[in-house]
């Protein structure tokens, strides 16, 4: 019961909210007191997950799973709706609900003012409903029913000022990006049905190792996890989603849907470790970390950097599950969400106090008007660095850790990537605080910036307390044996071993970190190294337009599909009907000329008879000789 | 005797008809032909309640003498397949009668034609009579040749006789294929035709002739260029039966008469067809996303969708059929759920021209809101009934064929596109101004209302489906 009504109080919301919208849209009553009843709602959830979050994860009680009802039985396949509780779906769902929980707070101040705020928190609610659903999946239908669910809510959500073009357009590019991922999921649903006739996911891990296409369904999985985590080469997708309200990306873009990707590997880990596909994965994490931290260095939007952050970290997940280290990966994941979620917040907070605007070139000096949000922005980039003792110095350098002790090429090839990553995200992270709160003010004059008030300082303070502590509260996540089964890793010598590391190399990222902080204090404070900087300005030019990704594919994908389509289109006016109607107008044709023969005239058809007297004549005469 | 509720359904729409066309104005033929056509919906109600789902045999028979000298009888039954395809017809038609205007012209001959139309259509769902059912699908011809003709846009009669000719011309071969195996077996009746073994060559003349004929109904590539002149031309209501009834026909005819009265042809032809269907799914979303006439753009969509349901058929696992059937009724669902969509914007706005179309998202809430679940079902989005539909047969029709199945997937992502623009463009997009429109008001609301429900319902728990054509479908097996 505990867990059912944790799982559905957002879609109460979500219902509620959404019949109001459509059947009281001008109540200005309902629109005061819903966000309010929403965001309680969210509380409720909140609470209810703690609990269980406290019963599962810290007293360490048993898995089960809670049986709903049959989703579809029908031939040989029957899949049931349920909810999966073990170590790693509670631990997703506290999460979820707590970072829920904290955006409606923070929406109910940041979104005051919106017309269709009823609209925007009844999407809200749908969102953290179907993300709960994906992470209690017992099997990978219900999965994909979360999975193309929050797909849904973000089309929703990066749409809602669908007023602006750039944001309906945006929404659309989420949506199909991810759908070309999702295909990849939907095939891996039918090979797995057509080997184990099930999409149980307690019985594929049990049967991964008699499984025929092990490998190829593992990379389909893969794919659709790019997808959603917006990994190199479906990356395209994230930044754009920006155009979304603030604490949307907060919600969604950083701490929860992105990283279902991650979730997605680590839930079938079982899986995965009887493949070689692991390689891959951490290339890709890797490919993507520095392409994403590189992209992030020269962006002027203050959301899109932290994006591109978000991708870059995804990544970090991503190689660590690429080493057999999905607990480090997790672990980051947990406080991941914490300090990215309040860097979005602190984002949203500079954002509403400039008057919506975005463009750090027009910030500056910010310090002095939004202390809290200064400070709260640092506590939160710091986290993200990995200064000890914050969340990230924790969970990133046990990622390091793991792969550098996995004693494996793929393994160094990480930890280098990583360390290098590390100080590309001291550079831009850096770059932002520097921009937007130091320095000379930049802002437009009729700009009068203000801190933001309680309700949304608090729920970043409570993001910022998680950021500290986080990483203290985690470190258990770091063992094998805490997961329970929920996680499991054939080769743990990376994972058990982390401890072990040398060290000089345990503390050359942090070393790495204060160097990226040192030059984005040159650049940028001090205005030094600015012939240096002249130097590179190609590959500035080269980061600032994303390595041309997006126009690629406008190129080789959106543009020619546009043409196809007309193509077929005009193919099948003029070459296919025009085929039916010709033989139509041969039929008339034919039919008039024919008609001309009956004249009515008794000495016409008697013309014709003669001639077939004789034909036949012929004919007769000729059959008899032959 | 029991009481021969196949003959009822058939018959009371079209015997009651006559009290439309009595009635005295326009509105009070649109109440009698709303009472009847809610009147059989109910009956088909109380047919399904007495339908006996674990039953192997056929159900509520009535078989009687019709032409003695040639064996032809009167011989009606249902099976799980028939009688969920009898539930869409007699929903789709009430909706459809009870959202029709009533100031439309000769407002009595319409509604009875759509009263006939629903009578005839049922009576083609449990006919086991060829020649019976051979009837039925020729009249049935008739009405909708009215009331697109009638009652249709400025091309109708273009369309209509475009929409005629060429069932006709399939009607010809399916005729003369019935005759051929009536000489051969001396009986029309289905069920013993599926105890009758032809040569395989007889078999493949016997396929083409039929498959072309249901082939044009379905209809599937290259056979398909009537259905976006008639839709685009229908009224409102026809364009919902059309799409929501009429083209179920083809499929259905598949299933009773390739697959289990022609199986060696079926399977010898089966990867032609499982092709022609994958490069339908293509072929059409790609025209669709060009579309620019809104009704044009579904009627294409239509032709993808019907794409999913042939290719599931031939590839003829359970699981497969199961799901063909199941989307059969999806897309009666949905298809018919957008054509009304259409109609509420046009008899506002009078334009089904996207470029006409904008920022309908902040006029109509209420419509904005059934417009993005009929997409998003029209997706196949889990969670709607068209993602069971979808996922069931490209489950089942892997076996079958890997490398169709995978180019049929993409087909999930080609509808994405065109639907997502389409939403763009009708209720984002604000470089158009349109006049102010009311939105839905409670007529259409309780149009929308069941088949939004249904879609939803059916796409949590399909087996409200599944569980009623499971036993045929072993059947056919």
């Amino acid at each position: 019961m505990l867990y059912k009504l944790a799982i559905f109080l957002p879609l109460v919301s979500f219902l509620v909210l959404g019949f109001m919208h459509l059947f009281k849209p001008n109540c200005e009553k309902a629109k005061k007191v819903l966000p309010i009843f929403a965001s309680a709602t969210l509380g409720a959830s909140f609470v209810l997950s703690a609990i269980a979050f406290v019963k599962i994860v810290v007293l360490n009680q048993d898995a089960f799973t809670i049986n709903l009802f049959t989703w579809l039985n029908v031939a040989d396949l029957e899949v049931n709706f349920g909810f999966m509780i073990d170590k790693l779906s509670v631990l997703m769902l506290f999460v979820v609900s707590l970072i829920s929980f904290m955006v409606h707070v923070y929406s109910t101040e940041y979104m005051k003012h919106d017309e269709n705020k009823v609209r925007f928190f009844s999407y809200l609610g749908l969102f953290t409903f179907v993300m709960y659903l994906l992470v209690t999946a017992p099997n990978l239908m219900q999965l994909f029913l979360g999975w193309e669910g929050v797909g849904v809510a973000s089309y929703l959500l990066v749409g809602f000022w669908y007023k602006k073009d750039s944001a309906s357009k945006a929404a659309i590019k989420a949506f199909i990006v991810n759908r070309v991922a999702d295909l990849a999921l939907i095939a891996a649903m039918i090979l797995i049905y057509l080997n184990l006739q099930t999409l149980d996911i307690a019985t594929i891990l049990g049967q991964a190792s008699t499984l025929e296409d092990a490998n190829l369904i593992a990379l389909l999985l893969f794919i659709g996890a790019m997808g959603k985590s917006a990994q190199f080469g479906f990356h395209t997708w994230l930044p754009d989603a920006m155009e979304g309200p603030t604490p949307v990306s907060a919600l969604i873009h950083s701490a929860t849907m992105v990283s279902a990707g991650v979730f997605l590997v680590s839930r079938m880990s079982g899986l995965f470790e009887v493949t070689d596909i692991l390689p891959i994965i951490a290339v890709v994490g890797m490919v993507t970390a520095i392409f994403a931290s590189l992209v992030g260095l020269a962006q002027k939007d203050i959301k899109r950097v932290i994006a591109y952050s978000t991708c870059a970290q995804l990544g970090y997940m991503f190689f660590a599950c690429g080493v057999s280290a999905y607990s480090a990966a997790m672990f980051h994941l947990f406080t991941h969400a914490f300090f990215k979620a309040l860097l979005f917040l602190g984002a949203g907070s500079v954002i509403h106090g400039c008057n919506d605007e975005q463009n750090m070139f027009k910030m500056g000096g910010l310090r002095k008007a939004m202390p809290y949000t200064f400070v709260l922005m640092w506590i939160g980039s710091l986290a993200l660095l990995g200064v000890p003792p914050l969340a990230g110095f924790f969970s990133k350098d046990f990622i390091l850790e793991s792969a550098f002790m996995s004693g494996t090429d793929i393994g160094y090839w990480v930890y280098a990537v990583g360390c290098f990553g590390a100080m590309l995200t001291a550079i831009y992270s850096c770059r932002v605080i520097f921009m937007v709160f130091n320095g000379q003010s930049r802002l437009d004059e009729n700009v009068h910036p203000h801190e933001s008030n309680k309700t949304m300082l608090i729920p970043m303070i409570i993001l910022a307390v998680g950021s500290v502590v986080a990483g203290f509260l985690g470190s258990a996540m770091m063992k094998t044996e805490f997961w329970n089964g929920a996680i499991t890793i054939i080769n743990n010598t990376g994972v058990e071993n982390a401890h072990h590391i040398p060290f000089f190399f345990k503390y050359l990222p942090l070393l790495l970190v204060i160097i990226g902080v040192i030059i984005a204090d040159k650049v940028i404070l001090k205005g030094q190294l600015k012939q240096a900087l002249a130097k590179v300005m190609p590959l500035h030019k080269l980061f600032e337009n994303k390595f041309y990704i997006d126009e690629l594919y406008g190129k080789t994908f959106v543009k020619p599909f546009g043409i196809k389509a007309k193509g077929a289109a005009l193919f099948d006016k003029y070459v296919v009907d025009a085929v039916v109607n010709a033989v139509a107008v041969t039929t008339i044709v034919t039919t008039q000329r024919l008609k001309k023969m009956q004249t009515g005239f008794v000495a016409d058809y008697n013309m014709a008879f003669l001639l077939v007297v004789i034909v036949s004549l012929a004919v007769i005469i000729l059959t008899m000789i032959v | 005797m029991e009481f021969p509720i196949l003959s009822t359904l058939i018959f009371l729409p079209i015997l009651l008809s006559l009290f439309v066309v009595l009635a005295r104005t326009g509105k009070q033929a649109k109440i009698t032909a709303a009472i009847i056509s809610f009147t059989n919906f109910v009956l088909s109600l109380v047919m399904l309640s007495a339908f006996n789902v674990a039953d192997a045999n056929m159900q509520f028979v009535e078989l009687y003498n019709w032409v003695p000298s040639f064996n032809i009888q009167y011989f009606l039954a249902v099976d799980g397949i028939s009688v969920v395809l009898i539930l869409l017809t007699t929903l789709l038609s009430f909706l459809a009668v009870y959202f029709s205007p009533s100031k439309v012209d000769q407002a009595r001959l319409y509604y009875s034609m759509f009263l006939v139309l629903q009578g005839l259509a049922i009576g083609l769902f449990c006919a086991f009579d060829a020649i019976l059912f051979y009837v039925f699908f020729e009249a049935m011809l008739i009405p909708m040749f009215l009331i697109i003709g009638l009652w249709g846009g400025e091309n109708k009669l273009y369309a209509t006789f475009k929409f005629f000719l060429y069932t006709l011309f399939g009607s010809v071969l399916f005729l003369v294929s019935l005759i051929y195996i009536y000489m051969q077996t001396g009986s029309f009746s289905m069920l013993a035709w599926q105890e009758a073994s032809f040569t395989l060559l007889e078999q493949k003349w016997l396929f083409v002739a039929m498959f072309i004929a249901f082939a044009i109904k379905v209809p599937m590539a290259g056979l398909h260029t009537w259905l976006p002149d008639a839709h685009v031309q229908a009224p409102t209501a026809g364009s919902v039966i059309l799409a929501g009834v009429l083209l179920k026909i083809g499929t259905y005819a598949m299933l009773r008469f390739l697959l289990p009265v022609l199986p060696d042809a079926s399977a010898y032809f089966a990867h032609f067809v499982m092709a022609l269907s994958v490069f339908a799914i293509i072929y059409a979303s790609f025209i669709a996303y060009a579309q620019t006439d809104i009704k044009k753009m579904i009627a294409y969509s239509s032709i993808a969708h019907m794409g999913f349901i042939t290719l599931g058929i031939f590839a003829a696992t359970e699981l497969a059929i199961q799901g063909a059937i199941m989307q059969m009724i999806n897309h009666g669902l949905v298809s018919a759920g957008l054509f009304f969509a259409i109609g509420v914007i046009y008899e506002r706005l009078h334009t089904r021209d996207i470029n006409k179309l904008g920022g309908l998202a902040d006029k109509m809430p209420r419509y904005a809101f059934v417009f993005m679940v009929l997409m998003l079902a029209s997706v196949g989005l889990p969670g709607t009934a068209n993602f069971v539909g979808e996922i069931t047969i490209l489950m089942g029709s892997f076996e079958a064929s890997a490398v169709l199945t995978l180019l049929a997937v993409t087909g999930v992502l080609l509808g994405a596109c065109y639907m997502l623009k389409l939403y763009k463009e009708m209720f984002y997009k604000q470089t158009v101004e349109v006049a102010e429109v009311k939105d839905l008001i409670d007529k259409e609301v309780i149009v929308f209302t069941p088949l939004l429900v249904l879609i939803i319902v059916l796409g949590l728990y399909p087996n409200l489906v599944f569980d009623i054509t499971a036993t045929a479908v072993k059947g056919l097996m």
